[in-house]
């Protein structure tokens, strides 16, 4: 089915349309997800919003981006906005616990690790994943899409709203970072 | 300086290790809940709990009830203030009277 046929099935409201559309991009967007927001359960809730966002909206879809970019932008919305209101809650749940009530702080939560990742190098990725978490948004943003997803640097400048240049500041940043957060953590490991 | 070329060697084998990384796959009953999450948006009830939980619609709740109070701690005032008024002027009223009877009786001296 051509790009077009389809987004003119999904505006009449078509359920083989809808169902065409998930099968087709349900690993793009939920392996998108997951590198974002590190957690199966919360990239897969994640997914679910992004295609019921994207059945809701397809009115507004002009056709001027490939249907793909124009998920990966909700998947990278959705994501951070679940990832900024898991924050807020966390926050909430600290101060609540600071009233004396008998609601203990949230655990962190055990090392995530990728399941594309072969056996061998689990360990050493779940320690990139978890220096990921400390990067600015858009430097995440960025590293994912171009690291997990395989997207070109002006790819990932349509979905992010970028220019190339900016994509690839945004990634020689996202680099820094993470061979500073690591190297903390391994020399902090070594002592 | 070795722990520091460890550091740097574990450092460069981890930006590695997503080299030829695999993509997940999503859950294969995912179009079912899409579905299902789908036909709870549309239900009505729903629709009103979302709506409800709205952080602007509480944030017009308590804009609303503090505008309320506003208004009835100030037509309190009002009424307190007429009551004040009027027992004022009748209080003055009275005075006047008294000092109307004064004035007769000194008048009737001279």
């Amino acid at each position: 089915m051509i790009e077009q046929e389809l987004i003119e099935k999904l505006k009449k409201g078509d359920q083989a349309a809808f169902r065409f559309m998930v099968t087709s991009w349900q690993d793009m967007v939920y392996n998108t997800s997951l590198g974002l927001v590190q957690n199966e359960m919360d990239a897969e809730d994640v997914t679910q919003e992004v295609f019921v966002k994207a059945f809701e909206s397809i009115h507004g879809f002009k056709g001027e981006s490939k249907v793909s970019t124009w998920l990966y932008r909700i998947t990278v919305t959705k994501s951070l906005d679940f990832l900024r209101s898991k924050k807020r809650k966390k926050r909430f749940g600290y101060i609540y616990s600071l009233f004396g009530e008998d609601n203990e702080l949230a655990i962190n939560p055990p090392e995530f690790v990728h399941p594309g990742i072969v056996s061998e190098k689990k360990q050493v990725a779940a320690a990139l994943f978890k220096a990921l978490e400390t990067l600015p948004e858009q430097q995440r943003v960025a590293f994912v899409l171009t690291r997990l997803e395989g997207l070109g640097h002006k790819e990932v400048s349509e979905v992010m709203g970028n220019t190339v240049p900016a994509v690839e500041s945004l990634l020689q940043r996202a680099k820094i970072n993470l061979k500073k957060q690591l190297s903390d953590f391994y020399r902090q490991n070594l002592e | 300086m070795k722990r520091e070329q460890q550091a740097e060697q574990w450092v460069n084998e981890a930006l590695e290790s997503l080299d030829g990384i695999g993509r997940a796959t999503a859950n294969p009953f995912l179009f079912t809940r899409i579905e299902e999450r789908l036909r709870q948006r549309n239900n009505p009830w729903e629709k009103l709990a979302r709506f409800v939980a709205r952080p602007a619609f509480a944030l017009a709740v308590v804009l609303l009830f503090l505008a309320a109070n506003f208004y009835v701690a100030n037509q309190e005032k009002e009424e307190r203030l007429a009551r004040e008024k009027q027992a004022n002027e009748q209080m003055f009223a009275a005075e006047y009277s008294t000092s109307s009877n004064l004035s007769n009786e000194l008048s009737a001296n001279k």
